[in-house]
């Protein structure tokens, strides 16, 4: 009777291995299909009068020169303006760490590139920058 | 007065939608409120008083349902064991207990911290990378043998990198529930499916849990450290690192995360006058719509964090003794397969869509990976860990 259990705990061990072994490669072939995913992802160029003619949720990306930031309950609220237009740009405190460059320390004159999502609050567009290179100065 | 009060009943009337429906996030609803034009003190209050009955309410949703949030994350794990043992009423009141017990300490201990905070968070901040990387070699370490300690560390880095993509990388913006959602309660509910376990008879809960006091302090005191390391992004990593050193169970990690979770908003209030860095979303808000960040006004606020705790954690009860039966008599795959399509349909409404999907099925992946291994599921917290410590190295 030992020996069909002892199979039965040696096919358990074999089929965990094997399950095992499935999880790890499909988490791996995942985080490079993820990987792939963002590499192909690319903001729309555009200026910030033109941000008015997008969608909300666009991923875009604009240039322009801050004339205003200030920070307030650990969130940073900075107005970007270009030759077109000025939008106001916001930055969770929860994301401030988040970016390459230190929000907190932004100034009016900064030139900045923001990648974000173009969102609506209160009525008014607004960009969130999204991942590392989300803020950038230029 | 009364004004003050009934935005507090009204907090958490919505603390409770927020907290049990899934996807109905409770910075959601403040964000539509501080919009709404009402007078700015009164929504303030309602807004903590919603964020701070979500967190208890949150946790009936965790046990019995095994559907986590940032903030309970760490409670599906020992909750719903609890559940599975037929302990589940007694897991209910361990954290009724710990919300109760961790908000009254961590409003007693409001000036203290309010003198502390600028004083540590100048100590703490800057080394804060070596104190979250020496901490994460401890709790791989915790798994004793080398080859535990291998898989640890395998499935630590594997959550790790994926953290490190989503936090770097513009794939959705907000990844944390997608992410959450696959590492801890999709991995865990299709492994369930698979074992076919009944809900066994639920027991009574029994005496209060009073022996939990000390690890309520002690998680109230660690609460503190989740607004002073500046790595940190959730009260859920102190517990992580928090069992490290001391005996746990399950009964004493449910009191631990639940009182962290909760006196958490108190700290996170005073962190904002002392520090001006705001960790919570619904603290971020009132911070943003207060005139003025004075101490009375902070005093105030963890008032009605209070007050809404207790009512919250004193309704937890009564409402886990409606919803056993209830559970008892659905089937357990059935349930499962339900939970299961209600969060996939969640993650794509509200979590990025196919990329949202896409996030919680890798990590659902690495999820499994530690049960499979025989190590803990908490080391796929390095989801966290790893980027907080990449991004404050580099």
């Amino acid at each position: 009777m030992a020996e069909p259990a002892g199979e039965s705990l040696e096919t358990d061990a074999i089929s965990d291995k094997r399950l095992a072994l499935a999880a790890l490669a499909l988490s791996l072939l995942g985080l490079l299909v993820l990987f792939l995913y963002a590499q192909s992802l690319q903001p729309r160029q555009t200026s910030i009068g033109a941000l008015a003619g997008e969608r909300e949720g666009s991923f875009v990306e604009v240039i322009g020169t801050v004339s205003s930031a200030s920070s307030r309950g650990g969130s940073v609220f900075i107005r970007l303006c270009d030759f077109s237009d000025c939008i106001a740009v916001f930055v969770p405190g929860q994301q401030a760490d988040d970016f390459r460059i230190n929000p907190y320390l932004l100034k009016p004159g900064d030139k900045l590139v923001v990648r974000g999502v173009l969102k609506e609050y209160k009525g008014e567009p607004e960009l969130v920058p999204l991942g590392a290179d989300g803020l950038e100065l230029v | 007065m009364f004004a003050l009060l009934f935005a507090v009943l009204v907090g958490i009337l919505l603390g409770f939608i927020a907290g049990l429906v899934p996807g109905l996030h409770p910075n959601t609803f403040a964000t539509v409120l501080s919009g709404l034009g009402f007078d700015p003190l009164l929504v303030q209050f309602c807004i903590i008083a919603l964020a701070a009955a979500a967190t208890v309410f949150e946790s009936l949703r965790a046990i019995f349902l095994f559907i986590p949030d940032s903030n309970t994350v760490l409670t599906i794990l020992p909750g719903h064991r609890m559940l599975m043992e037929g302990k589940g009423m007694r897991a209910v009141a361990v954290c009724s207990l710990a919300f109760i017990a961790s908000t009254a300490l961590a409003f007693l201990l409001l000036p203290v911290s309010l003198a502390l905070f600028p004083a540590l968070y100048a100590v703490i901040a800057p080394i804060t990378p070596q104190i979250l990387l020496a901490l994460s070699i401890a709790l791989l370490a915790t798994e004793r043998k080398p080859g535990k300690i291998a898989a640890a560390t395998l499935c630590f880095l594997l959550a790790g990198f994926l953290g490190i993509l989503l936090f770097t990388q513009p794939i959705v913006p907000d990844p944390l529930f997608p992410a959450f959602a696959g590492l801890f309660a999709i991995s865990g509910l299709v492994m369930g499916m698979s074992q076919q376990k009944p809900l066994p008879p639920q027991r009574a809960a029994g005496s209060a849990p009073l022996s939990l006091l000390p690890v309520i302090a002690i998680g109230t005191l660690l609460a503190a450290l989740a607004d002073l390391l500046p790595g940190l992004s959730s009260p859920a990593q102190i517990a992580v690192f928090a069992s490290i050193f001391t005996y746990m169970n399950s009964e004493r990690f449910l009191a631990l995360t639940s009182s962290i979770a909760s006196s958490h908003l108190i700290f996170a209030l005073a962190a904002l006058l002392t520090t001006g860095k705001a960790r919570m979303g619904a603290v971020a808000i009132v911070g943003e719509a207060a005139s003025s960040i004075s101490p009375e006004w902070i005093f105030a606020l963890a008032g009605a964090a209070l007050l809404a705790t207790g009512i919250a954690a004193y309704l937890l009860m009564p409402l886990a003794r409606f919803a056993v039966p209830f559970l008892s008599s659905v089937k357990q795959n059935e349930l499962n397969a339900l939970v299961l399509a209600y969060l996939l349909s969640l993650i794509f409404l509200i979590g990025g869509g196919p990329a949202g999907l896409l996030i919680a099925m890798v990590a659902a992946f690495i999820g499994a990976l530690p049960p499979i291994l025989g190590v803990r599921r908490t080391h796929v917290m390095g989801f966290i860990l790893l980027p907080s410590i990449a991004r404050l190295f580099i």
